[in-house]
């Protein structure tokens, strides 16, 4: 009876979302008002005076308006720029150099940044129109700069990490540091690809005239860039050794981020507020979703529905790669609708005990699904992240020329998921190692 | 039936108008500087311990209760103002603009009423842990943390008023009033 009104329920959160009611209004409304149908109306107005505050009022939590702030600056100061002309010296070299290029600087950008969404607008901005006038085929371009957005939300700070962690009850270091060997592998994966299409096929991008680069040249220009090196090693740093938590690894790394912002010109007082205005705005509104989430989660544990889908799902299988797939495909049909924390957020209540009654690998299955979410930022029909590279371009480059060229990086992500799904290790290795 | 194209425009109206205006402007600054000096604080309270071996004492306490505190609840109604709360864009293409500023009235009135009770039960806790004179152990001092529980009510409460004005200021407009509510808010 009781999981017949949570699944009901389910249904109903499904129509309130579908009629464009803000996804924590419609959390809270279904988590409390199931609470109050199984319960009565007292443990309903209990939870509602005590989850607001008691989610909000959380340390683990605090991670999030660092990582938040830390992105902002490092996003509205264009530290870009310079990777990605260092990048160019190193790599210009190479078939495809340029595009290899974007995807190393991407990666950089990502390890201050943690931000997929704006990764991509830094590296489209900067990279895309230099690759399109060397003669690059634009879809090579605009592909590369779109998918290399989507190592930010693994390689740390991240803060859908952050929020998984958080609702799986591990630790938010080891769940951080486990993103960063897929991470690494999936730029290197990228470069890959980029290296071999573009050799075997030349015309799609034309060799750029690096003769007069020396090697004092690229050292000079690691110069410029070392600030951004040593902010992402100390982040990552500071987490993997036990020396401090992720709020205040995400703390300094704001600080740093904003001082070499100052100190290079890039950022001033009003870029400051700005950046901390837009940072609340954005902290706020995901905690509403996640104040909804956890009730949402009490409401479906009142209910019983974890266990008869867990349950449900033993029916099946309890093979933990056909579970993952299984997840997999449900967050690829969530993310033609859905964006990425809305997903984790609503899922998570479900997902996090069923994994726990099966006995799955809770970080790695939070690896492999910040992984699948961002993939869904790469997939129509609502590939934010296209959509971001054609707003960049302002549509000089269309969706379609860049869906094109997404879909080579989206075969090497098949490659990538069956080698973290096939391989744990690859996830698990760094996060076993640490200290704490 | 030129009225009903547009808010309602009187002398009340643009009054509370610029009241939730100025809640927005007020309610988003503090959280604004909040969020910077969360992050000296915790910037050095971290190397305190690293380099000096000094602990700050309460930290974690004064992060958790009113810097988090502050930064997840007082910009709601900035959120509400701007259309920043996180909607899914699933049917609402296949809408004409009339259903859907009248959907838009109607999601508006739920928002208001869910904020609402979720308003009314933060004021409640408040009420209750101020007369308990709420406070945490820190190690070095006991922190009172009922304030804290009155900034939550308070940014739900600001979010509320903004909801209120956007109602009231959409209610005779039925259309192309999706995103943003067509007073100064």
């Amino acid at each position: 009876m009781n999981v017949e009104v949570g699944l009901a329920a389910l249904v109903i959160l499904t129509g309130l979302l579908a009629l464009r009611v803000p996804i924590g209004i419609a959390l809270v409304a279904v988590g409390a008002g199931g609470i109050y149908y199984l319960r009565g109306f007292g443990p309903a107005f209990g939870m509602l005076r005590s989850v607001p505050f008691d989610f909000t009022a959380h340390w683990t939590l605090s991670a999030v308006p660092m990582f938040v702030l830390m992105s902002a600056i490092a996003s509205h100061s264009g530290l870009t720029a310079d990777l990605y002309a260092s990048m160019r010296l190193w790599f210009g070299r190479l078939p495809g150099g340029l595009a290899i290029a974007t995807s190393f600087a991407g990666a950089g950008f990502a390890a201050i940044c943690g931000s997929s969404l704006a990764t991509t607008a830094a590296m489209g901005r900067i990279a895309v129109p230099e690759m399109v006038k060397a003669g690059y085929d634009k879809s090579l371009a605009a592909g590369c700069a779109a998918a290399v957005g989507t190592v930010g939300a693994l390689i740390p700070p991240s803060i859908l990490m952050v929020l998984y962690a958080l609702f799986a009850q591990v630790s938010v270091g080891k769940m951080l540091v486990a993103g960063l060997l897929p991470g690494l592998l999936t730029t290197l994966a990228y470069a890959l690809m980029i290296g071999i299409r573009c050799h075997l096929n030349p015309s799609l991008a034309p060799k750029v005239d690096m003769s007069g680069v020396t090697l004092r040249d690229k050292a000079a220009s690691l110069r410029r860039i070392w600030p951004v090196g040593l902010i992402a090693t100390m982040v990552v740093g500071v987490i993997y050794g036990g020396i401090a938590t992720a709020t205040e690894a995400g703390a300094i790394g704001a600080v740093a981020t904003a001082l070499v912002a100052f100190t290079q010109r890039t950022l001033d007082r009003k870029g400051l507020m700005e950046c901390a205005r837009e940072t609340v705005v954005i902290t706020a509104t995901l905690l509403l979703i996640g104040i909804g989430a956890t009730l949402l989660a009490q409401f479906l544990a009142l209910s019983g529905v974890p266990r008869f889908l867990s349950a449900a799902l033993q029916d099946i299988t309890t093979n933990h790669v056909a579970i993952i797939l299984i997840c997999c495909l449900i967050y690829l049909v969530m993310g033609a609708f859905l964006d990425t924390i809305g997903i984790m957020l609503l899922t998570l209540p479900i997902l996090i005990p069923i994994f726990k009654q099966l006995g799955v690998n809770e970080i790695w299955a939070g690896v492999i699904l910040v992984k699948m979410l961002e993939i869904g930022l790469l997939t129509p029909p609502l590939g934010m992240n296209v959509f971001v590279m054609n707003r960049v371009s302002a549509d000089s480059i269309k969706l379609g020329t860049i869906f094109k060229g997404v879909s080579w990086f989206l075969l090497v992500e098949v490659v990538i998921m069956a080698i973290l799904i096939l391989i744990p290790s690859v996830i698990l290795f760094l996060p076993s190692m640490m200290i704490g | 039936m030129q009225s009903r194209s547009r808010p309602m425009d009187t002398a009340p109206m643009r009054a509370l108008a610029r009241i939730a205006d100025r809640i927005v402007a007020v309610t988003a600054w503090i959280a604004t500087v909040t969020v910077i000096i969360m992050c000296l604080h915790v910037s050095v309270s971290a190397l305190m311990r690293s380099v000096l071996n000094i602990t700050l004492p309460g930290t974690v306490e004064i992060v958790m209760y009113y810097y988090m505190v502050l930064v997840a609840f007082l910009p709601w109604s900035m959120a509400q103002k701007l259309g920043e709360h996180v909607t899914v864009d699933l049917l609402t293409a296949l809408l004409s603009d009339r259903v859907l500023g009248w959907l838009q009235f109607a999601v508006d009135l739920f928002s208001a009423a869910v904020t609402g009770v979720i308003c009314w039960a933060l004021v409640s806790m408040a009420l209750r842990q101020s007369a308990l004179g709420q406070i945490v152990e820190t190690g070095w001092f006991g922190l009172p943390v009922w304030p804290a529980r009155w900034l939550a009510a308070l940014g739900c409460g600001a979010m509320v008023f903004v909801l209120f004005v956007q109602i009231i200021s959409r209610r005779r407009l039925p259309t192309n009033s999706l995103t943003k509510p067509e007073v100064a808010l």
